[in-house]
């Protein structure tokens, strides 16, 4: 069982402060969906939680020790990131091969390479996600669906207890969406604690476990799906008025944008 | 072996490598001189600096994620230029010139980092821009001490740093600048996978465990030293450290653990063309920084429009 925590967490970015006082919780087997609008800081807290940066206020816990104190290699024994497509990822044409190895890199010395049981660990989880007969491939070359794949590979392959997705479903088709997610909430069955962040609060009623939400004010809510996905709370969030509505037969929520409210909405 | 203003036929090398093994006569004075002073030194160091500016250009262009930069590029080479023509004003000799080339060379390289990292960006087309900037004020030192210095000693010594050859190469100064073109080339080798790593940026590389300052800096420091030990022996020698990791990457993928290796063969090899081609094509020796020069540019053309032609 490890633990994230987070505890008053604040970040500032050249004295400007994007979110203050944040606390947040995450175990294993639990997938924590942080919802908000572009630009309040969800990458940044993202980067904070897994110790890239260093929180201008507050700390960061993993397993009751403090992120800052831990090294790298064990960090990301620990915590394995998936950044954001394109933005966050380097353009690089490694073979898919080669680029899932790098999720070994944590377990091995400074002027190790990896070994036959690396590639073969790397060989079967190719296999398992479809993507052996694309392992000689360039990363470049392959479909963004693809792309996202291997690097959730690359984060198994760090053999951690919890992975941090950076907007995991934002360069992918509709289908592709539903299939990460799909995975992502496999993981969680399996034991990995997640927290990812996204656009779309669909996909937070979707997942049905914890949710936070950033508003642009800085205002954090944190708590279960049903508390926190509200028509109410998400108007505020997303500052447009929001309606979560239950589908009549399955009873899955869903949120919506009023088609009265969009035909009135000042521009 | 053979080659050069003093031909040599290949029957007297077969006879200069097997003489002591005892199983060839013993060659003539002059020819065993020639071959033991001038020739074999050459060639030693014409593939160790060819592979180390590979070498050199190969980490480079992996840890600052650009394919773009080289030694030259980030100004290594000219400030390892200047220091050495720092120390050759200030009249030192061997080792203090090396030290001085190093130093330089490193001066160099943090310069052109600050200047990007005052300008807040880590594009890569800012790490070129700096490097071109911190070449030209090294190129403007250099410049400098040519003014200041003497016209019959001192001058001469400065103009063969800035062109490159490999002329006054001798067995005490390749043995002085040996030892620390192999151990960094040994540690660069060593960390050929790693490179790969470090050549993604900084979310990815430090959540996949890289201690990203120290790695970074052992990889700087180790390639700083590779250029600056290249230029002591022979001066700035362009365009190797750009182009051949581009030709290596082109023959066995963007690997650097399969890529570097093949990067220090072919500098090898090119280098030790090209110096056979200097001091055999005319009655005079041809400055090598020339005929990279010359090479080199047609050579990056080309395999630049080769990429190119196998992304899409």
């Amino acid at each position: 069982m490890t633990t994230l925590i987070a505890k008053e967490l604040s970040f500032a970015y050249q004295k400007t402060p994007l979110f203050n006082q944040i606390n947040f919780e995450l175990h294993s087997g639990q997938i924590h969906c942080i919802l908000g609008p572009n630009g309040v800081g969800k990458s940044t807290l993202l980067n904070c939680l897994a110790g890239v940066y260093q929180p201008t206020h507050g700390a960061v816990m993993l397993d009751d020790h403090p992120l800052t104190k831990v090294t790298p290699a064990a960090r990301a024994r620990k915590i394995a990131y998936v950044p954001q497509m394109s933005s966050e990822r380097t353009p690089v044409a490694f073979s898919l091969r080669d680029y899932v190895l790098l999720g070994r890199a944590p377990y091995l010395g400074l002027l190790a390479a990896p070994r036959q049981s690396d590639i073969e660990q790397a060989n079967k989880l190719l296999k398992r996600f479809g993507l052996a007969d694309r392992a000689d491939n360039s990363y470049s070359a392959v479909s963004g669906g693809q792309q996202q794949l291997a690097s959730i590979v690359r984060a198994l392959l760090q053999e951690p207890a919890l992975i941090i997705f950076d907007e995991p479903t934002s360069a992918l088709d509709v289908a592709n969406q539903v299939r990460v997610l799909q995975l992502i909430r496999q993981l969680a069955h399996d034991g990995y604690g997640i927290v990812l962040t996204t656009h779309d609060p669909n996909q937070a009623l979707l997942l049905n476990d914890q949710v936070s939400t950033l508003a642009q004010d800085g205002q954090w809510h944190s708590g279960a799906a049903a508390e926190i996905l509200t028509s109410e709370n998400l108007s505020q969030v997303y500052q447009l008025p929001l309606q979560v509505v239950e589908l009549p037969e399955s009873h899955q929520k869903t949120c919506i944008v009023d088609s009265t409210t969009f035909r009135n909405l000042e521009t | 072996m053979g080659a050069g203003r003093y031909p040599l036929a290949p029957s007297t090398i077969l006879h200069f490598i097997l003489h002591p093994l005892h199983l060839a006569p013993a060659v003539d004075a002059t020819s065993q001189q020639v071959l033991l002073e001038l020739r074999l030194p050459r060639i030693i160091a014409a593939a160790t600096i060819g592979a180390a500016l590979a070498i050199s250009g190969t980490a480079f262009q992996a840890i600052f994620h650009n394919p773009l930069v080289s030694p030259d590029l980030l100004g290594v080479s000219n400030g390892a230029a200047a220091g050495a023509a720092l120390a050759i004003l200030l009249g030192y000799h061997s080792a203090g010139i090396q030290v001085s080339a190093f130093i330089g060379g490193l001066l160099a390289v943090s310069a052109a980092l600050t200047i990007q990292r005052l300008l807040h960006t880590r594009g890569s087309l800012t790490l070129v821009l700096a490097g071109i900037i911190i070449s030209g004020f090294m190129q403007a030192v250099i410049g400098l001490m040519k003014y200041m210095a003497d016209p019959d000693q001192q001058l001469p010594s400065i103009t063969y740093w800035q062109l490159g050859s490999l002329e006054k190469v001798t067995l005490t100064n390749l043995g002085l600048n040996l030892p620390t073109l192999l151990i960094a080339g040994v540690v660069l080798y060593a960390l050929r996978w790693r490179l790969n790593l470090l050549s993604l940026n900084q979310l990815e590389a430090t959540t996949l465990g890289a201690n990203l300052r120290l790695e970074q800096g052992i990889v700087i420091l180790c390639a700083t030293i590779l250029t600056a030990s290249a230029v002591c022996l022979s001066g700035t020698i362009g365009w190797i450290g750009l182009v051949i990791p581009h030709a290596a990457r082109l023959v066995n993928g963007q690997n650097n653990a399969k890529s570097l290796p093949l990067a220090a063969i072919f500098g090898a090899i090119f280098l030790l063309l090209l110096d056979t081609l200097a001091r055999t094509v005319s009655a005079g020796e041809i400055p090598l920084g020339i005929l990279t020069g010359f090479i080199g540019t047609p050579l990056f053309v080309w395999l630049l429009l080769k990429k190119r032609v196998t992304i899409s």
